[in-house]
């Protein structure tokens, strides 16, 4: 089954599932999805499946269908597409039994609508307000070019064990330690004569986290970036 | 790899009785600190049923574990090791229902389980598991209580916590409610790692520094359960304390290093 959204400022007006062969987008009542905007014209455009494809065609509207910032006559989308219509966004999602395809990362809960009222469950709660760290390498001879915390425990250090590896003879085994707590990230220094930098400073105390910081440690500099 | 555990439980000086309880089992390497909450004999009765079946439990799935693609959040061991501890809530909440001596009894658990060099945590309450790497402490789980609670939402400050009146008030345990969350944590282990497991007897008397610099100058386990028992007691400590300390050695040649340099720094210290 494939939904289509219709967002507007971000946030998601309506959902529409795609139940008939062709589905039509416009500012007329009677559309399968209405966009009460001036700037849309009465029959916009039309959304069908070709197949396993799903594609949006204009229906010789005045102000143009535009896909991903390009105006189109008929085009397939996929899951990642955007469709600009007026000043409304229409994207697809794929559903697939419960499960919600889109991209290769269903990781992130899809939050249906902001403006609505909703009640979470304690585990989807849990979910969202969890914050999913990452490191990414902006220079220096890392092993990886992101690394994402999911562990309790990170270790940056020399060690085979570490999973951020630093190079070098002086290289300390175990540099500094990140713990995922239920508070954020803390980066604590683990070796006195190799004290990592933090946006520009040396620290020798335990850190929280920010997103954006800049972390230079054992020739590496790596960027902290929440998801 | 090598893991050497010991585990020391001691009522302390102002207690009547012990109602914290333990297991420190070899295969599969899993270690257990519960401390109990309830009246008369009920706290000394959910936490060692709480340890029995999750331990029970633990040993019935092993064979499971190998599995560890499990392509899920969290590996087989530590999802078992949940699926433990729910079991462990409903047996308790069930007995203290139908049982009015048993009535309002609860403990915390925590639970450690290491399986082809990943430890698994999983907890309920404010009982500890640190990690000591390279001299370094870390907390591996966070603590379910009010204090705890208080910081997150940053009504109190770590220092203000220290001095709490309401230390002791935890907000989840085992036994209390038909349904019980637990913590997952996961880590790999790594050469000369010291994991400890405790109950809030040691964790609210000694600061995790002054437990590091205890981890950093023990000789082995077992001197390390006695130096944070002792330390608790001499700190002040009015509560039950049971401490486990896991070595996790990766080679051979590792341990027999760390054993001479303990040793050295052992007899350095005496002189």
């Amino acid at each position: 089954m494939i939904k289509v959204l219709l967002k507007f400022k971000g946030n998601i007006v309506s959902e529409t599932l795609i139940k008939s062969a062709i589905i039509t987008v416009g500012r007329e009542s009677g559309n399968d999805i209405e966009i009460d905007n001036p700037a849309v014209s009465g029959i916009h455009a039309r959304i069908g499946m070709e197949g396993e494809n799903v594609y949006i065609e204009d229906a010789n509207s005045t102000n143009g269908t535009f896909l991903n910032g390009k105006k189109i006559e008929k085009e397939i989308i996929k899951t990642d597409d955007e469709v600009i219509i007026g000043k409304h966004s229409l994207s697809i999602i794929e559903l697939d039994g419960e499960s919600v395809k889109s991209g290769d990362e269903p990781l992130t809960p899809v939050i249906p609508s902001l403006d609505k009222t909703m009640v979470l469950d304690s585990k989807m709660q849990e979910k969202l307000m969890e914050p999913k760290g990452i490191f990414t390498l902006l220079d220096g001879p890392g092993n990886q070019k992101s690394y994402n915390l999911t562990d309790r425990v990170t270790t940056i250090g020399k060690s085979s064990d570490a999973q951020i590896r630093i190079k070098g003879f002086f290289a300390p085994k175990v540099a500094a330690l990140i713990n995922k707590t239920d508070k954020g990230y803390t980066l604590t220094p683990a070796d006195k004569k190799n004290l990592p930098k933090i946006n520009g400073s040396v620290s020798n105390e335990p850190h929280m986290l920010k997103d954006k910081d800049i972390l230079e440690i054992g020739g590496l500099t790596l960027q902290f970036i929440v998801k | 790899m090598k893991i050497y555990a010991s585990a020391l439980s001691d009522k302390g000086p102002f207690r009547e009785k012990n109602e914290d309880y333990f297991c420190v089992e070899k295969a599969p390497a899993l270690f257990i600190v519960a401390d109990g909450i309830g009246g008369s004999l009920a706290g000394e009765v959910a936490s060692r049923m709480a340890v029995e079946v999750v331990r029970d439990f633990v040993a019935e799935k092993e064979g499971d574990f190998r599995d560890l693609n499990s392509g899920d959040e969290h590996s087989v061991c530590a999802t078992t090791l949940a699926e433990g501890v729910k079991l462990a809530n409903s047996a308790i909440f069930d007995i203290s229902q139908n049982n009015a001596s048993y009535r309002g009894m609860g403990t915390t658990l925590t639970s450690a389980l290491i399986f082809n060099e990943r430890l698994s945590v999983v907890h309920v309450g404010d009982s500890r598991a640190y990690l000591i790497r390279a001299g370094c402490i870390q907390q591996l789980t966070d603590d379910h209580s009010l204090v705890a609670e208080q910081i997150r939402l940053g009504l109190i400050t770590e220092e203000d916590a220290e001095h709490s009146t309401i230390k002791n008030v935890i907000t989840r345990s085992i036994g209390a409610n038909p349904e019980v969350e637990a913590d997952i944590n996961e880590i790999n282990m790594a050469d000369g790692d010291i994991v400890i497991l405790c109950s809030d007897g040691i964790s609210s008397a000694l600061t995790n520094d002054e437990i590091a610099a205890y981890g950093k100058n023990a000789k082995n386990a077992e001197d390390l359960c006695r130096t944070l028992v002792n330390s608790a007691i001499a700190a002040g400590s009015r509560d039950n304390m049971t401490v486990v300390a896991v070595y996790i050695y990766k080679d051979a040649i590792s341990h027999l290093f760390n054993s001479i340099a303990s040793c050295v720094r052992r007899q350095n210290k005496d002189d």
